[in-house]
């Protein structure tokens, strides 16, 4: 079996831009000519066309979907909200209103607002608000610290169209009838 | 590298930080990511569904990172084994080395015999038709020359000891020497 060895090191150093005492002055004439040849490869090969900032929002998306976006608090209160939850069940089994009794409310859980991250953040910004007045829903804009609020009223029943626009941004169906983006600048 | 740490310790943290945290590493690595795949021959379509698998496992997978190794050559390693998958995965009844990423049945002989003009010449198409057959072994030298990888690195991002790793590099430099014959004669001069 071959053994590396001294040379091979050598060689190695000479190809990292060094210049190794005492190497083999054809190693190092070889290591040289070869990282030549290397960077100007290197240079000459242009890395594909790519849309990064789909790419992110793409990717975050299913960071979320994954449940890996690891929401602030999740894990850690597993067992208090486990805790929580046996005794809201206990709670409504006592007090749930019999049947004929007027109905009772349904409280939905607050949603953060999705972020969407943005190089130019205006542009994202008034695309958004474009497409959400394009659809019929009145946008609200509320600029903020380091971000600009975008919120719409969502429809109750969710038509294909809607569904596109949400694609085309990179958003998740919103869980109740807002739709909450906060327009970042991409850090 | 210092950004590489932030980067995973905001990933580490969760939630908003998360965020920020793998954008930050999306913006630094996934062109090169995605480089990498096309080079090895992966649709375009493949390539950006093995570029979003690769953070995916960086977030999943980032409480494991020990620091043993720099962070980049932890997801090098990533991006590799995403790419090995990928290959058993589309022709599983395909002979694979893993030392170069390709089936073997794929692999086919340099053919680079002209010297060419000059030494610089010669050395620039003999290191062509050297990374042609051996696409993956020229990443890693890549690595090694321009990078200031470590053998340590180089053989995190393999998942191979030191010493195979110091035996891995020492076949590329032969396996280059084959093809730098024709140029003999000049580097001898």
């Amino acid at each position: 079996m071959h053994m590396p060895d001294r040379d091979d090191q050598d060689w190695m150093d000479a190809l990292a831009g060094n210049t190794p005492a005492g190497a083999d002055p054809l190693t190092i004439r070889e290591a040289k000519a070869v990282r030549q040849a290397m960077l100007e490869r290197r240079e000459r090969e242009a890395a594909p066309e790519f849309d990064a900032e789909s790419g992110l929002q793409r990717l975050l998306f299913r960071l979320r979907k994954e449940r890996l976006d690891g929401a602030r608090g999740a894990h850690r209160y597993v067992a208090l909200a486990l805790a929580a939850t046996i005794v809201l069940a206990v709670g409504l089994l006592l007090f749930l209103p019999k049947p004929g009794d007027e109905e009772r409310p349904v409280f939905r859980g607050a949603e953060g607002p999705q972020i969407l991250f943005a190089d130019d953040p205006v542009k994202a910004r008034d695309e958004l608000k474009h497409d959400l007045e394009a659809l019929g829903l009145a946008p609200r804009i509320t600029p903020q610290e380091d971000a600009t609020l975008v919120e719409a009223p969502w429809p109750e029943r969710v038509e294909e169209r809607h569904r596109a626009l949400l694609e085309r941004h990179y958003l998740r169906p919103p869980e109740s009838r807002t739709l909450s983006v906060e327009v970042r600048k991409r850090p | 590298m210092a950004d590489d740490q932030d980067a995973l310790n905001k990933i580490r943290q969760g939630g908003q930080l998360r965020v920020e945290g793998v954008s930050q590493l999306y913006h630094g690595y996934s062109r090169r990511f995605l480089a990498y795949f096309v080079k090895h021959r992966v649709s375009r379509e493949h390539a950006e569904d093995l570029v979003q698998d690769v953070f995916v496992s960086v977030v999943r997978h980032a409480q494991d990172f020990r620091g043993e190794t720099r962070i980049d050559a932890w997801m090098w390693a990533i991006v590799r084994n995403s790419l090995i998958d990928f290959f058993r995965r589309a022709r599983p009844e395909d002979p694979f080395d893993e030392d170069d990423l390709i089936a073997v049945a794929e692999a086919q002989p340099g053919s680079q015999r002209d010297a060419g003009a000059g030494l610089e010449d010669c050395v620039r198409r003999a290191y062509a038709a050297f990374t042609e057959a051996h696409r993956d072994r020229a990443e890693v030298l890549q690595r090694v020359a321009f990078e200031d990888w470590s053998i340590a690195d180089v053989a995190a991002m393999l998942k191979r000891t030191p010493g195979a790793t110091r035996e891995y590099l020492s076949q590329c430099r032969k396996k280059l020497r084959a093809f730098l014959e024709p140029c003999r004669d000049y580097l001898a001069g």
